[in-house]
């Protein structure tokens, strides 16, 4: 499998047949198997796959630092050397120098000890041997080019003092300081918010131009890979299963895998509402008892008896670059086609309103004994500050924002884990706050709650039968007797075997234990469920048949839901209605597709455009949300966007409370800015984004 | 910060105050009263009765508290029963001498203790660490009276006999002779110490090493010497430096084991006296101060810990 | 800054010598509970040797009394200070009584006092640490005020101050000992419950509705269980330690009882004339304080999920 010889020429790293193997007491894990891929200079290889498929491994085998239980066979070649041979002693000289790393969670991986100024120019200090005041300059200097405010005040600061987009540029400086050949980006934009991130991939893609460096770009996110990666690889479960040029590759996947991850995940471009997901079944195989032959044939939809029992090479498709693991790559499908089978989702017709917040704030107070006699008492968070909302019966309202926006503390709200300090919230007509203790547990009967971490929303130390069994004896649904059969009812009404009443959580995997907490919340019969960022834990794969999960029950139960999520994709795949929030205020609101398209509130309108697209054709809008959002202690006067709005009107969004106006019946949007000007806005950027894209492309 | 240390400060007093209560409380459950204790028990009823009215025993409980806590405060901290004497400067001259012990103990337990558990967490698993791990574990399971009668028998007599067992020598008289006398006991009370604070070293140096700002130091290129040096040690050694000003308060406790072994003059053996004795003004009066140590010593503790951490230093 | 101010050495948990790893949990293969907790502990020598130390200490308390050479406090004054021997493996003290007999039987009183004392501080400061730690607020304040105030003194002069104030006896010097370890622990139990109230199974359960009562007793005292056998385990070290201190300074045990601390005091005067009288005890006290500790340590390093034996990180496996 080394026939790539027309590119190694020029190639910066090659690697070829790397082989990882990591001894654990349960046996050796193959995590990485025959891995072979070239970059060229000035080249931005992707490489992407779920959990589990090696590909940070890669990462860090070619660092060569992968700890005592790793161990390696094939060549990392870089600049006529094997990485993987060198002394530790050798390894240096390259290590910052010539190959430079960005981390996933900047915050850990910046020393909270030293001024980040100073973590920056220390490589340096190191390899060029320059003085600490020197270096400082030109981390100064550095710091300015990944456009760092004030580069001259927060080279002193530590790495606490900044915001997490912040920290992530510093890292990108400390990787870029050196002037390294190669470039390795391992997840660097996973954990911040979208509207970071886009900032972020800006920067990413700027200094791509500055710098001649070859990249090699990790993550998880086929809608990052798309927008950054010239040729791309796919990585599953320690396999490249594919490899070849960006806009090919997402065109015209050749392997199954591929083609699945491409189908697999909702799309906040395409109007694919009302149909089905097409998630893939079964999970990742062990990696110490690997299967015979293809090791993505127990899940693919089309395997044939060969693929059981011969492994297919990575060998080339219609196309000499482009190469895939499959015997049926050029029978394959194109993305889209295989999508037939999908029905279409039969929406009922909303019923009445079950739940409605009337001018809901949830303020925070937080003081200790002794300020509470001795000192005023600070101001309070104003995590939610305002919000009203009516949920109808059977519709999914989608409520979207930033971290930092309270749509979380609204949620939790509304299941009065918080109490409202204001405000009134009537569940089927009752006011919430009058209620004697058995309503009160009535009601909180009626609205149930899925948690955003599978992880750490089942007790550990219960069995899965036990745990959906509580809300039937708390509110004493159906005879104790009958518990156990209506608990195997449950777990099949969310596909998961009855056996798995016996076991203990921490023997399920991510997503079997979001099916626990679905049918949790299932299992007290409520009318509303509050999903607060379900499927963020999850792997893509999975995410879309708990997605298609939450659909079918809805559909079978009539089940309102208020869905929170950052991810606009599955917003609006899912929901019939979507609320914007922004430091604790509605700033939009309306159903799906008023949303989703012109006219936008400011905030929408740059929410979206920060979002990824996976697909390489798309080109990615230019509104971008500088700087974090503000404190919801001392949120800004006015309109609250009116601080990093790019489309501020005048002095009055500092002064005034920025008004309601309905674009159409039902689709409100709260801005000072003339309901035309927010339409016009949009149409003119569309024609100007269009000319910069061809402009902007280089040649390839 | 200012902020932050006036808080602690105050929490500080509400403690003590709370403390002093406690202490007076005991004196009130203790059976019999000071009186019967300084009379002993054949005084006739009249002077017993006269001597309560002297000391104010009739009076409330609350203002018998006050009158107490006002003139412990003034510096009136009252005289002791057995030994006749105004309480303030004997407490004062014992605690000096426990200073030296207690003093000498904590820049042993500094050198030493970081020394050996930042050799032990970087060479983990190999046998420097596993010797100093194990001698660590020996040490932090054995009583200071254990350990205390040991060295005595190893060093004092039993088996060779260069170092003094017991007594104390004012060092204005013999300085050798003063420094001599504090080896065994100063050993004794550091050696618990120790063997914590190398454990706690180790750990908090090994886990420093396997963090993530260690691997981006190392892939940044930096020669390992800079890695620990520059990157580790900083953050490894501030949970270490203050839980060693915690363990002042910890010192002067076991210094109440140590000088009984090693027939030390210091506030342990006072406030054993004032035990065995019943000699209650004076065991209030230790116990107040060792207090108030103790919580100085943490307050130290947590103010050098936000002045070491630039994560709380700079909210 | 931790709350932990005041902890002496003895107080604190002993660190253990893990690298924490990263992730979290992974689903574990499904096998038999026993079976890899048979394995687990056969991974680790620490709490192997420290479970073997400890079953000694326990058969001896248990049965010491009927297999000793002579009764304990048998005395013969002819052969007072008898150097070991055949007859006397750890020779005779003041009185001629076997120093060997004395140690096993006394191994039933330290473990008495010890158990029951720790038995005690759990018993004392688990729910207080439950409650301050779910309730937060002014309960907390007030109980962590209480707490700080006991921390305040050194846990040897606490311990004199109460024995001296209830008079000295084997019952007070338990209750002395919980009275210094019970905030301790309720310190201990509640670092682990504010670390759980905000866990998203505690939410649910509150979200339900369910009172205060089930929310601590059912789903947060479960999982604070294995930490507390951590620190009852090495608790009970330190509660031999800070008993046999007391007993050394002339409080609790009286003589002729056979307790370790008492008969260190009492080889004092004969330290260098009859050596073993000191290094045998010695040996007992520091030996079963050496056991508790190592299994306190091995218990932790099982339970620890973060533990890693040979891997490092490895991709989800």
């Amino acid at each position: 499998m080394s026939n790539t010889t027309n590119i190694a020429a020029k190639s910066v790293l090659s690697v070829r047949n790397l082989d990882v193997t990591y001894l654990t007491r349960d046996g050796a894990v193959k995590a990485l198997r025959d891995v072979s891929f070239d970059i060229a200079q000035g080249e931005t290889f992707g490489l992407v796959g779920e959990s589990g498929s090696g590909k940070s491994t890669i990462a860090l085998a070619i660092m060569n630092y992968l700890g005592i239980s790793g161990r390696t066979s094939g060549v990392i070649e870089y600049a006529g050397q094997d990485l993987s041979t060198l002394s530790p002693k050798e390894l240096q000289r390259f290590r910052g120098a010539k190959i430079a790393m960005v981390y996933q969670d900047p915050m850990s991986a910046l020393n909270p000890a030293i001024p980040v100024g100073e973590q920056i120019g220390e490589a340096l200090q190191i390899h060029q041997g320059l003085s600490k005041h020197e270096a400082f300059t030109k981390a100064v200097d550095m710091m300015r080019r990944t456009h760092i405010p004030d580069p001259d005040v927060n080279a002193h600061r530590y790495p606490h003092q900044l915001s997490g987009g912040m920290q992530q540029r510093v890292v990108i400086s400390m990787a870029l300081i050196t002037n390294p050949d190669l470039l390795i980006l391992d997840e660097p934009t996973t954990g911040l918010d979208v509207t970071t991130e886009a900032t972020i991939l800006d920067l990413i893609a700027e200094l791509r131009q500055q710098f001649n460096s070859a990249i090699l770009f990790i993550t998880h996110d086929l809608g990052v890979i798309a927008q950054v990666s010239d040729r791309i690889g796919v990585m599953y479960a320690g396999e490249l299963v594919e490899t070849g040029d960006t806009r090919r590759i997402f065109r015209r996947p050749r392997h199954p895998y591929t083609l699945a991850l491409l189908s697999t995940a909702p799309k906040v471009t395409a109007d694919q509402l009302d149909t089905r997901l097409t998630p893939i079944p079964g999970r990742l195989p062990d990696l110490r008892q690997l299967p015979q032959g293809c090791i993505f044939a127990p899940r693919c939809q089309f395997v044939q008896d060969v693929c059981r029992e011969a492994q297919p090479p990575l060998a080339a498709t219609d196309q000499e670059t482009h190469r895939a693991a499959c015997f049926f790559s050029d029978t394959l499908p194109l993305p889209g086609q295989n999508q037939a089978a999908g029905t279409a989702r039969q929406r009922k017709e909303a019923g009445e309103s079950i739940l409605v917040a009337d001018d809901v704030k949830v303020h925070f107070r937080e003081r200790s004994f002794v300020e509470t006699i001795t000192r005023r008492p600070p101001a309070p968070v104003r995590a939610v500050d305002g919000i009203s909302l009516t949920l109808r019966r059977g519709e999914t309202i989608g409520l979207v924002g930033e971290s930092g926006s309270g749509k979380t503390t609204f949620g939790k709200a509304l299941v009065r884990l918080y109490e409202p300090s204001t405000g009134t919230l009537s569940i089927n007509g009752t006011n919430v706050k009058l209620l004697s203790h058995t309503e009160d547990r009535h009601i909180r009967q009626r609205v149930q709650f899925i948690f955003q971490n599978p992880e750490s929303a089942l007790n550990p130390r219960k069995r899965v039968g036990h745990i959906i069994a509580r809300p039937l004896r708390l509110y004493q649904l159906v005879p104790n007797s009958e518990i156990p059969d209506r608990v195997a009812e449950l777990l099949e009404l969310v596909q998961l075997r009855p056996e798995y009443a016996a076991r203990f959580p921490h023997e399920l995997s991510g997503g079997e234990k979001q099916r626990v907490g679905i049918a949790r919340a299932f299992a007290a019969e409520p009318d509303i469920i509050v999903a607060d960022e379900p499927l963020s834990a999850l792997d893509v794969s999975v995410q879309a048949s708990i997605l298609n999960l939450l659909v079918d029950l809805q559909d079978r139960f009539g089940t309102a839901y208020l869905f929170i999520s950052h991810d606009l994709g599955t917003v609006r795949h899912l929901c019939d209605r979507v609320v914007v929030m922004y430091l604790g205020n509605v700033y939009e609101s309306g159903n799906v597709r008023q949303v989703f398209a012109a006219p936008y509130h400011p905030y929408t309108e740059a929410l979206l455009s920060a979002i990824p697209v996976p697909d390489p054709e798309v080109s990615r809008d230019q509104i971008r949300l500088e700087g974090p959002v503000p404190s919801p202690r001392h949120p800004p006067s006015g309109c609250k966007f009116h601080t990093r709005c790019p489309r501020k009107w005048g002095p009055i969004c500092e002064q005034e409370a920025p008004p309601a106006q309905e674009a159409a019946p039902g689709h409100v949007i709260y801005c000072h800015r003339p309901l035309d000007t927010l339409e016009n806005e949009v149409f003119a950027r569309s024609s100007a984004n269009k000319h910069r894209k061809e402009s902007f492309k280089p040649t390839s | 910060m200012p902020g932050f240390v006036l808080k602690r400060f105050g929490s500080l007093v509400l403690t003590l105050l709370l403390l002093s209560l406690i202490v007076f409380a005991v004196t009130q459950l203790l059976p019999g009263n000071v009186a019967q204790m300084i009379l002993g028990p054949y005084a006739s009823e009249e002077t017993q009765a006269a001597l309560e009215l002297q000391l104010g025993l009739n009076e409330p409980l609350w203002k018998q508290y006050l009158e107490w806590i006002g003139g412990f405060l003034r510096g009136d901290w009252g005289e002791s029963l057995r030994l006749s004497q105004d309480i303030q400067p004997i407490l004062l001259l014992r605690l000096q001498n426990s200073a030296y012990l207690a003093i000498a103990s904590l820049a042993g337990v500094t050198v030493f203790g970081i020394g050996l558990g930042v050799i032990a967490g970087m060479r983990q698993n190999k046998p420097s660490d596993h010797i100093i791990s194990i001698l660590a574990f020996i040490a932090i399971s054995l009583p200071a009276f254990v350990t205390g009668s040991l060295l005595i028998i190893l060093f004092a007599g039993g088996v060779w006999n260069f170092l003094p067992g017991s007594g104390y020598m004012s060092p204005s008289e013999d300085i050798g002779g003063w420094l001599l006398r504090l080896i065994l006991p100063t050993v004794t009370l550091m050696l618990l110490l120790l063997a914590y604070v190398i454990r706690m070293t180790r750990s908090s140096m090994i886990e420093v090493l396997s963090a993530n700002y260690i691997r981006t130091a190392r892939l940044k290129g930096a020669p390992e010497r800079v890695v620990v040096l520059r990157h580790a040690l900083r953050n490894a050694l501030l949970p270490t430096v203050t839980v060693i000003a915690m363990n002042i308060g910890w010192l002067l406790g076991s210094v109440v084991i140590v000088e009984e072994i090693f027939s030390y003059p210091g506030i342990g053996s006072l406030i054993l006296f004032s035990v065995s004795n019943r000699d209650l003004p004076l065991l209030q009066a230790s116990v107040m101060v060792v207090g108030a140590i103790t919580g100085l010593a943490n307050l130290a503790a947590d103010i050098v810990y936000v002045y070491l951490n630039p994560r709380i230093r700079y909210q | 800054m931790s709350q932990d101010t005041g902890l002496s050495p003895a107080a604190q948990p002993l660190i253990t010598s893990q690298t924490p790893d990263g992730r979290g949990p992974t689903a574990r293969p499904r096998m038999g509970r026993l079976r890899r907790l048979g394995e687990d502990i056969r991974r680790t020598p620490n709490a192997l040797i420290g479970l073997a130390i400890v079953s000694l200490f326990l058969i001896l308390a248990a049965i010491g009394p009927y297999i000793v050479p002579h009764p304990a406090t048998e005395m013969a004054m002819l052969n007072q200070f008898a150097p070991p021997s055949f007859d006397h493996p750890f020779g005779t003290d003041a009185f001629g009584r076997d120093v060997l007999s004395r140690i096993i039987v006394g191994a039933r009183l330290s473990f008495l006092l010890a158990a029951t004392a720790t038995l005690f501080a759990i018993v004392l400061g688990t729910p207080l640490g439950l409650v301050a730690g779910y309730v937060g607020g002014w309960v907390d304040e007030v109980l962590m005020r209480l707490s700080d105030t006991l921390l305040a003194l050194p846990s040897i002069i606490l311990a004199l101050v109460i024995v001296t104030t209830l008079g000295s006896s084997l019952i007070n010097v338990v209750l002395a000992i919980a009275i210094v370890y019970a905030p301790r622990i309720a310190r201990v139990v509640r670092g682990g419950t504010l670390a759980l109230r905000d866990q998203e199974f505690v939410q649910a359960a509150r979200a339900r509705g369910e009172s205060g009562s089930y929310v601590i007793f059912s789903e947060i005292l479960p999982n604070t269980v294995a930490p507390l056998i951590v620190e009852a385990s090495i608790r009970m070290g330190f509660a031999i330690l800070l008993a046999t201190s007391l007993s050394f300074l002339g409080l609790g045990a009286s003589p002729p009882a056979p307790d370790w601390g008492l008969m260190i005091n009492e080889a004092r005067l004969q330290v260098f004339r009859a050596p073993w009288l000191t290094i045998f005890p010695s040996i007992a006290i520091g030996l079963t304080i050496v056991g508790f500790n190592l299994l306190g340590d091995g218990i932790r390093d099982i339970l620890d999920p973060r533990r890693v034996w040979t891997e490092r990180k490895s991709e989800g496996v």
